[in-house]
């Protein structure tokens, strides 16, 4: 008979390893691992990781010692969250830098030429012990500090090809396994395998782009292409992305959708707007809608795709404080009043000519007044009518001659 | 949900709308010619199955009225086709015989119902209600055919009684009577027909009240008409059976909702048992009898007095029913029962069981009905209009297509969607949204048993099933404090109370001005009625009118007077369409049955 534990994945001997095992910290770890729908980790990484904890809130503690907590937390978070943002920020540039230099070097070459992939090879980013560095990161001004990042980033970037698969983790001896012999196949590998599908691929234009801005965002930012966590790594952002299946192109909020626009070209659906100039989405605009986003809903139902059109003739979008009025006509309400849009009401009662006359002329009313005593004296008459009935029936039922045959008592 | 309607619509619904004028004159005319050709068209029907015996299949009662209400609106289709919003039955056509006074439509399916809980009324031959259950008319029956038509509102009702004969076959090439009719039911019909003719000439003379005999007064008022009414129906020695009124209608205002809305300005005289009561009462010795009076109602002008005036420009509904005496040498009181299908299944011989053909929708009431059948129902009834229908007006095949000649196969579909409608319609009628038409009986009960009759109660007794009561008329005998339950009861207690035949006549009449009529006369127009569509019957009554009373001196004199095309007053008619249906062309000469 064998001793195991499901959480981690181990057999024992006997029933006191087992037991030892269910009380240790890793067991722990893992079972909340587990919760989390998160795969094992082995005794190995758990010990580092312990190690790595132990130091880092030696410092914190040794830090800010008077905070609480909760505070602790929320800064943490608030960090996070700044650099994640400048991250994005910062690739965003980059992205667009190689955009505009490409777009040079085509029209310097006048013909468009598919991009062979970097020459840079694949390599692991290396580890940083970020321990010494975090008491100067304090000192830094947020410029500053946003340099240090990039800097740091870039050092640590991994450019993966587009013949490489985005997703699959393999180490470099397996790397095989993930690469492909072009763009194409490789796509076709991340769709079969792992659901990467490309939306709208009709009016996509630059699809090697779209790639490159999808493995700029793994390689160099770390980043989760679907919910933007922000793995540590390479390794860390695509365990994330596999073990959650995050690996698709978002392509539902209006945020999403502008986020990959400049790789799409959808002129050819607007009828009536014919100016294939290229539509820029300044950043007011982005805010704008992505603000607006998640507060305004469509009154009226109309299928997707809608919200691409609100960019078009500006002048015709304005918002009277109840309702947007897009420039197609539709009326957009306010998700405050909601409730009003959804109530389905009675349709009012209408009289044709006839039944109006009716009303008209009638002269009942139906509210009676009710007189205690004409009720009282009402039910007497029902109560004595009943009565006498009753004492009646009684009284000609007892003259009935109910024997069928004559039969004389003298004889009986 | 509360319903009103704005001072301004009122204004304009009940007195704008119904001021006389080119186009609204137009469309009572189109309603009286269409309801005269739909008179001539099942009277014609009637005689070719029991006079002339041409028809092959004869047409049972529910039947006859289905096709007569079916031919109506296919007349009607031709005319204010996309005008009026409303045009229609005003009433689904009433076949009563005999005793029954008003309301015999039966549907096609409830003819079972009606043989099955009337077995003594089919076997005995003589039994009052026979033809009425059995559906087939027979010799001597008097038949009193009701129906009308309304376009958008303005509403023409036709009421006439039709004998049937037994036929003389010695000459076949003309079919005559074997003879006229004879006894109460003649006196009846003579009374009724002289009554309608004065009572037209009385209307006609409002218009012109200078022209009025002497002997009637100044000017035609409530009481001028109930005095001549009652006056030749006593020559007649007959009644005026209660329902009987002489009244004024208005526009979506025919009558039909009497009882059911309590009408603001009612304008005309009512018969009802009260008057009767107040007239025995007259007459009678016995002193100690205790008045009870009634409450009286909030809205006075919805109580229907004699206490008025006929003027120019109205339009007057004439619906006389009368009954003979001649059963008894006493005196008694002539009443209504309300027939019902629930009053046991007894197969007595003086009661009928049965359910009522029409309905009519009642808008005050509201309800949220729970089944989708009748919800569908309810909408179909409140599309259908405001006057009283029958469940086979709102089937899909309705009106019948009589073209085809597969006249069985329509019945049947109709049959069969009825099924459905009787679920719904019993929802809706538990809650009070529509009330059933009544069925009417007319009884004589001695006078001396609701003497006599001990009633320690007065008027309290409330009778929930009582029929439809006029506005200060709720108390059947208000001076005796008899209620409506309590006079059921006796009618039902006296060995001596007989079921009366009746005879019943309605015209619709308007007083045209001189602005409207044609000839620049001011003109009594005919709507329905008149000679040419409502010949009287070959009678011979016995009784004739007492020429030295000064009333009845009145009333030849109004004869005469229509009589003068110069100096009288003059009365139009409105005929018939010629063509009855296509290829079957009915002559307008007199009819040898009819007469």
């Amino acid at each position: 008979m064998m001793y195991t534990c499901n959480t981690c994945c181990l057999e024992f001997e006997t029933s006191e390893l087992q037991r030892t095992h269910m009380k240790c910290d890793w067991h722990r770890y893992n079972l909340k691992r587990r919760v989390a729908q998160l795969p094992p980790v082995s005794e190995a990484t758990f010990n580092g990781k312990m190690q790595q904890m132990k130091e880092s809130t030696e410092d914190d503690s040794a830090k800010d010692k008077v905070l609480t907590k909760k505070e602790q937390r929320r800064k943490e978070k608030e960090a996070l969250l700044e650099k994640k943002r400048q991250l994005l920020e910062i690739a965003r540039q980059n992205m667009l830098k190689a955009m505009q230099e490409q777009q040079k070097k085509a029209e310097s070459e006048g013909i468009m030429t598919v991009e062979e992939p970097l020459p840079i090879p694949l390599i692991q980013p290396k580890d940083i012990t970020q321990t010494g560095e975090e008491n100067e990161e304090a000192e830094l001004t947020p410029d500053q500090l946003a340099e240090k990042l990039m800097a740091e980033k870039i050092a640590n970037k991994v450019d993966i090809p587009t013949n490489v698969c985005l997703f699959c983790n393999h180490n470099q001896k397996e790397k095989h396994l993930s690469t492909f012999k072009d763009m194409e196949e490789n796509i076709d590998h991340m769709f079969k395998c792992h659901g990467f599908y490309i939306p709208e691929q009709k009016y996509l234009v630059d699809k090697e782009g779209l790639i490159k801005y999808m493995s700029e965002k793994i390689g160099l930012g770390n980043v989760c292409i679907v919910c933007n966590y922000q793995g540590r790594n390479l390794e860390a952002v695509r365990n994330h992305m596999l073990s959650k299946r995050h690996c698709k192109i978002p392509y539902e909020s209006t945020n999403d959708k502008l986020e990959i626009s400049e790789f799409y070209d959808f002129t050819s659906t607007y009828q009536d707007y014919k100016k294939p100039e290229t539509v820029i989405v300044s950043a007011a605009d982005v805010a704008v809608a992505g603000e607006d986003d998640g507060e305004w809903e469509d009154v009226t139902d109309e299928e997707e795709g809608e919200g691409e059109e609100d960019e078009i003739p500006e002048e015709y979008l304005y918002s009277d404080g109840m309702a947007l009025h897009l420039p197609t006509g539709i009326k957009v309400g306010h998700r405050s009043l909601q409730r009003y849009f959804n109530q389905v009401v009675k349709p009012e009662r209408e009289l044709t000519e006839g039944q109006g006359t009716l009303v008209a002329a009638d002269t009942r009313s139906f509210v009676s007044t009710f007189d205690k005593k004409t009720v009282q004296v009402q039910q007497r008459a029902w109560q004595s009518e009943v009565k006498d009935k009753k004492r009646d029936d009684k009284r000609s039922a007892k003259f009935i001659n109910q024997q069928a045959h004559y039969r004389d008592q003298l004889l009986q | 949900m509360e319903l009103a309607v704005s001072a301004e619509d009122t204004q304009i619904l009940l007195k704008d709308k119904n001021v006389l004028q080119e186009s609204v004159l137009d469309k009572y005319r189109v309603a009286g010619q269409i309801s005269q050709t739909a008179l001539k068209y099942v009277v014609n029907l009637i005689n070719n199955i029991y006079h002339f015996k041409t028809e092959e299949r004869p047409l049972s009662i529910s039947e006859l009225c289905l096709l007569t209400d079916s031919f109506i609106l296919t007349r009607l289709e031709q005319y204010y086709k996309n005008k009026v919003n409303e045009r229609g039955i005003a009433i689904p056509t009433n076949i009563d015989i005999d005793q029954v006074v008003t309301g015999w439509c039966p549907e096609l399916d409830d003819v079972e119902n009606i043989t099955n809980s009337n077995k003594e009324q089919l076997t005995k031959e003589d039994a009052p209600f026979n033809s009425t259950v059995t559906g087939f008319l027979k010799a001597g029956d008097v038949v009193k055919i009701t129906l009308g038509v309304h376009i958008d509102g303005y509403t023409s009702e036709i009421s006439h009684t039709m004998v049937i004969y037994p036929v003389d076959s010695s000459n076949v090439a003309e079919l005559k009577p074997a003879g006229p009719l004879l006894g109460g039911k003649a006196d009846a019909i003579a009374a009724t027909h002289i009554a309608m003719e004065t009572v037209t000439a009385l209307l006609a003379c409002a218009l012109t009240p200078e022209k009025l005999p002497a002997s009637l007064g100044n000017n035609v008022t409530g009481s001028t008409i109930r005095n001549v009414v009652d006056t030749i129906a006593r020559s007649y020695n007959c009644g005026v059976v209660p329902g009987s009124r002489v009244r004024r209608i208005r526009r979506f205002l025919a009558g039909q909702n009497e009882g059911i809305i309590a009408e603001r300005e009612y304008k005309g005289v009512i018969w009802t048992e009260s008057h009767e009561e107040a007239k025995l009462l007259a007459n009678t010795e016995v002193k100690d009898i205790s008045v009870i009076t009634s409450a009286t109602p909030r809205v006075v002008s919805a109580v229907p007095t004699d206490n008025f005036t006929v003027s120019k420009g109205e339009v007057y509904l004439v619906d006389l029913k009368m009954s003979p005496l001649d059963g008894s040498t006493k005196k008694g009181l002539i009443t209504l029962e309300t027939v019902d299908s629930f009053t046991g299944k007894s197969h007595k011989v003086d009661q009928l069981v049965a359910r009522s053909g029409s309905y009519i929708r009642d808008y005050a009431q509201t309800h949220h009905l729970k089944l989708k059948t009748s919800r569908y129902l309810l909408g179909k009834i409140d599309k259908q209009g405001v006057y009283p229908f029958k469940l086979s007006h709102l089937a899909q095949n309705f009106p019948i297509n009589m073209e085809n000649g597969k006249l069985d196969e329509e019945l049947t579909t109709i049959k069969k969607e009825l099924r459905q409608f009787r679920l719904g319609m019993s929802e809706i009628s538990n809650n009070y949204l529509c009330v059933e038409t009544p069925i009417q009986v007319a009884k004589w009960v001695p006078w001396e048993h609701i003497l006599k009759s001990n009633n320690p109660n007065g008027n309290l007794t409330f009778d929930a099933t009582a029929a439809l009561t006029l506005p200060g008329h709720e108390v059947p005998l208000p001076k005796l404090g008899i209620s409506s339950m309590k006079l059921k009861q006796l009618t039902k207690s006296s060995k001596e109370t007989i079921e009366l035949p009746v005879v019943r006549e309605c015209n619709t009449v308007i007083l045209c001005d001189s602005d409207v009529s044609n000839n620049g006369k001011p003109e009594l127009l005919r709507l329905t009625g008149g000679n040419k569509t409502c010949a009287p019957s070959w009678i011979h009554s016995k009784y004739e009118l007492n020429v030295q009373e000064p009333l009845v001196q009145g009333i030849f004199d109004l004869v005469s007077l229509t009589k003068d095309k110069r100096f009288g007053i003059s009365i139009r008619e409105t005929q018939p369409m010629k063509e009855i249906s296509t290829g079957n062309k009915i002559t307008t000469g007199t009819d040898a049955m009819e007469l």
